[in-house]
Formats: C-alpha cells, sequence, structure tokens
C-alpha cells in the first residue's frame, strides 16, 4: 500500500527544517510547507474571508519564510510563531490595500474563536497551553474578546476600535488591556498550579 | 494573579499592551519602547503579554488551502531564486540551471509526497542535462467529474518528467486510498500508483517513465475500481 513514507525529514524539527531550506534544501522546504500550510492559509483566509486572496497571501507567507529562512533566530521564539506572524501581517497589509472600508464587526472570523464553532489544527490542540488559551478565551468578556481580536488578527489600532464599537477612545484601550492581560492571567495561573 | 510578579506601571500599562499587539505607532511606540528599555517590571509584563498575542495566531481555525497549493510555493521559490541580485551567474547558466533544480524539486516532491515511485523512477536514473537543455514546460490540467473541479493534475517534461496530482475536493468521511492512472497516447492505461486522501484531500506526486507528451489524460479510482474523477492533459 502506497501511503506517503514517514521519511526523517517529515519528524524533523521546524528548526532543522528552516536551517536546511536556508541552504537550499528544497525536501526541508516542502516538508516545512505541508506541515504548515493549513494553519498559514486558515489564519490568511480568517482575516480575508476570501479565497483567493488568502491563497496569495498564504503563498507570499511561504515564500518569504523560506527566502528568509537564513534570518529565522529560533533564540527569539518559535517557527510557527513567526510564520505565523508573517502570515497576519500580510493579510492585514493586504486587507488594507484591497478592501479599504472598516472591518464590519460583526462580521469578524475571529470573534468566535471562542464558540467551539471552528476549531484550531488538532496539532495546536495538542498543546496544553494553547488550549488553555483557547478556553481562556471563552471566558473573558465579549467585548474584550473582541477588542483583543481586532487588534492581534486585523490589526485595529486603539483608536480604530473605539470607532467600530462606538465607544470612547479611554475604554477602547482599556478592553484590549484588560483582555489581554485576562488572558496572560489565565494562562500563567494554570501554569503556576 | 501570582505573586512575585513585579508590578508594572499602572500609567503604562494599556500601552504595553497594544505594542504586544503591535498596533500602536508613531510618538506612543517610540514613547513606550524607551520606557521598556528602563522599567524592568513593565519589559517583563511586555515580553509576556507579547508571548500571549503570538500564541493567539496558532489558535486560528485550520483550512484545507486550494489544491496545487504546495507546488506553486516550490514553483515560485525556484522562480525568485533564478532573478535574485546574489550569485550572478550569466542568464545562460542560470536558465540551465534553474531546469535542472526545477526537475530535481519535482523528483523531491515526488519523494516526499508519495511511495510507488521507486518502480517508475528506475528508468529515469539521470544523467547531467545537456548544454542549454531547454526549460521543463509544465502543463495543468482540471480533475473534474460530473464539470465539477475536484483538484488538478500537473506534469512537467525535463530530465525527470514527473506528475503531481492534488485533490481538494472528493468528498467522503475519513480517509480512504485511491489509484492514479495515465492514459497514454495509443489508448493504453498505465498504474502510476495509491495515495491516500484524507477528509477528502489529498496531493501525491511520482516521476514518470513516459515522456509527457505521450500522455492524454489522467484518472483516479476508487478501491472499488470506480473513476472518481479525470483529467485530459
Ligand atoms: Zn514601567
Amino acid at each position: 500500500m502506497a501511503r506517503p513514507r514517514a521519511t526523517s525529514s517529515d519528524e524533523a524539527p521546524d528548526e532543522a527544517l528552516l536551517a536546511g531550506m536556508a541552504v537550499g534544501d528544497e525536501r526541508a522546504g516542502v516538508v516545512f510547507v505541508r506541515r504548515y500550510q493549513r494553519r498559514v492559509y486558515g489564519l490568511a483566509l480568517g482575516i480575508l474571508r476570501d479565497p483567493g486572496m488568502a491563497e496569495d497571501v498564504a503563498q507570499d507567507a511561504f515564500v518569504r519564510a523560506w527566502t528568509h529562512a537564513s534570518v529565522f533566530d529560533p533564540r527569539r521564539g518559535a517557527a510557527a510563531t513567526w510564520l505565523l506572524t508573517i502570515t497576519r501581517n500580510l493579510s492585514i497589509d493586504a486587507l488594507r490595500v484591497r478592501r479599504p472600508e472598516p472591518t464590519d464587526p460583526g462580521d469578524l472570523a475571529f470573534a468566535e474563536l471562542a464558540s467551539g464553532e471552528r476549531l484550531p489544527e488538532d496539532a495546536v490542540l495538542a498543546d496544553e497551553m494553547l488550549t488553555q488559551l483557547h478556553n481562556a478565551l471563552a471566558g473573558i468578556p465579549e467585548a474584550q474578546r473582541r477588542a483583543v481580536a481586532l487588534a492581534a488578527f486585523y490589526g485595529r489600532s486603539a483608536q480604530e476600535i473605539a470607532e467600530l464599537e462606538s465607544v470612547p477612545l479611554g475604554t477602547a484601550k482599556s478592553r484590549i488591556r484588560m483582555g489581554l492581560t485576562k488572558l496572560r492571567d489565565a494562562v500563567s495561573v494554570e501554569e503556576a498550579s | 494573579m501570582r505573586r512575585d510578579r513585579p508590578v508594572p506601571c499602572p500609567d503604562r500599562h494599556d500601552a504595553l499592551a497594544e505594542l504586544a499587539l503591535g498596533t500602536l505607532a508613531g510618538q506612543e511606540r517610540s514613547d513606550i519602547l524607551a520606557h521598556v528599555a528602563r522599567c524592568h517590571p513593565c519589559a517583563l509584563e511586555l515580553s509576556e503579554l507579547s508571548r500571549i498575542t503570538d500564541d493567539l495566531l496558532q489558535l486560528a481555525p485550520a483550512a484545507n488551502p486550494p489544491a496545487g497549493f504546495e507546488l506553486r510555493v516550490v514553483e515560485r521559490v525556484l522562480a525568485g531564486s533564478t532573478t535574485a541580485p546574489t550569485g550572478l551567474p550569466r542568464p545562460r547558466e542560470r536558465r540551465r540551471r534553474a531546469s535542472w533544480r526545477l526537475a530535481a524539486v519535482a523528483a523531491v516532491l515526488a519523494a516526499v509526497v508519495g511511495a510507488g515511485a521507486a518502480v517508475l523512477a528506475s528508468s529515469t536514473t539521470a544523467s547531467k542535462p545537456p548544454p542549454g537543455a531547454s526549460r521543463p514546460v509544465t502543463l495543468s490540467a482540471s480533475l473534474t467529474r460530473h464539470g465539477r473541479v475536484l483538484g488538478h493534475v500537473r506534469v512537467s517534461s525535463g530530465r525527470t518528467p514527473w506528475l503531481f496530482v492534488t485533490v481538494d475536493d472528493l468528498s467522503g468521511p475519513g480517509s480512504r486510498t485511491v489509484a492514479c492512472e495515465v492514459t497514454l497516447v495509443g489508448g493504453t492505461t498505465e498504474k502510476l500508483g495509491r495515495f491516500r486522501l484524507s477528509q477528502g484531500y489529498g496531493s501525491w506526486g511520482v516521476p514518470l517513465a513516459a515522456p509527457v507528451d505521450s500522455l492524454r489524460g489522467a484518472i483516479l479510482v476508487g478501491s472499488d475500481g470506480s473513476v472518481l474523477a479525470s483529467a485530459r492533459i
């Protein structure tokens, strides 16, 4: 039976794959793309809500990661974080250029992150700390969750969030801060116990 | 709340959260950066909040990209590498090396994504590409059933001809195995191998023994022998 073979590079850690990509090892690059394509495309699609734009951005993200693999510094964070941050930033750029009207808060792909309707990748849910964070999102007030999502996924500033949600700037700022610190507290309390 | 965490400056806390989220600009941003550089509790708070914003990105729901996604990434990386300002090979050499590299990557793709390649690859053990060898031609065809596009088949000529099939919507729960066959000019059919689909999605590649211009089409066959999808090349 011809199953895809589990080769040594299939199981190689991300950092080893990026090191290989940096010196032109295409095989490492293919394994890396296969490992993350669902997450990168899913993030871009969630932000852009347009399959064509999401594919363009997801491709750009991988091409950028591949061609900049030599500057990836594992001491500064995980490869997944690096790649997803590239994806998020490219998505926000594309959103601002091609769809200048403000995001309709009622139409936020990530506002229901906590609803359990659309789940992250299995590999993510296997990570205990990320599962805690996912659960913590459900536990914070909705207005704070929306403020954090607007900033984290859509790159919206406090001023823009204030306008979108029709609240004073100070309210938007404290929603962002309270939402984010509550998420951090929930995760670090679990870690400490 | 943890007891032993130093308390960040209350009047800086909003800005720390916005800085961690990457949504601060201009004077506000440079002010808080300057503060963090000399305030340890705020620096600590910034690093913790930044970790949360990083982790939030991982919670985005995953989704299957369109068929052929990974191949297009590889093609773009290789296309870029031939025009990169560094390295400086002469244009002619550059083109030849690019075609060699593309063939090499196709072989790598095939090796990574599928077994069953070994038998077919035996006749393609390589000689070096002749000087001025032409760039491989890549053809793409839609895999369809009753007029619906279910995926794509790509074939490429060159030193190591290859076929790469991506399926992004062949409905059916769980995983299933499908066989890939090609039809040749004379009307004969050749079995290439089998690969697995998971939730209707999968991709697989194989080096080709037959020259690309002898191919007329490709079909995917289910375990019961029924034709699930076909492509005209
Ligand atoms: Zn401070």
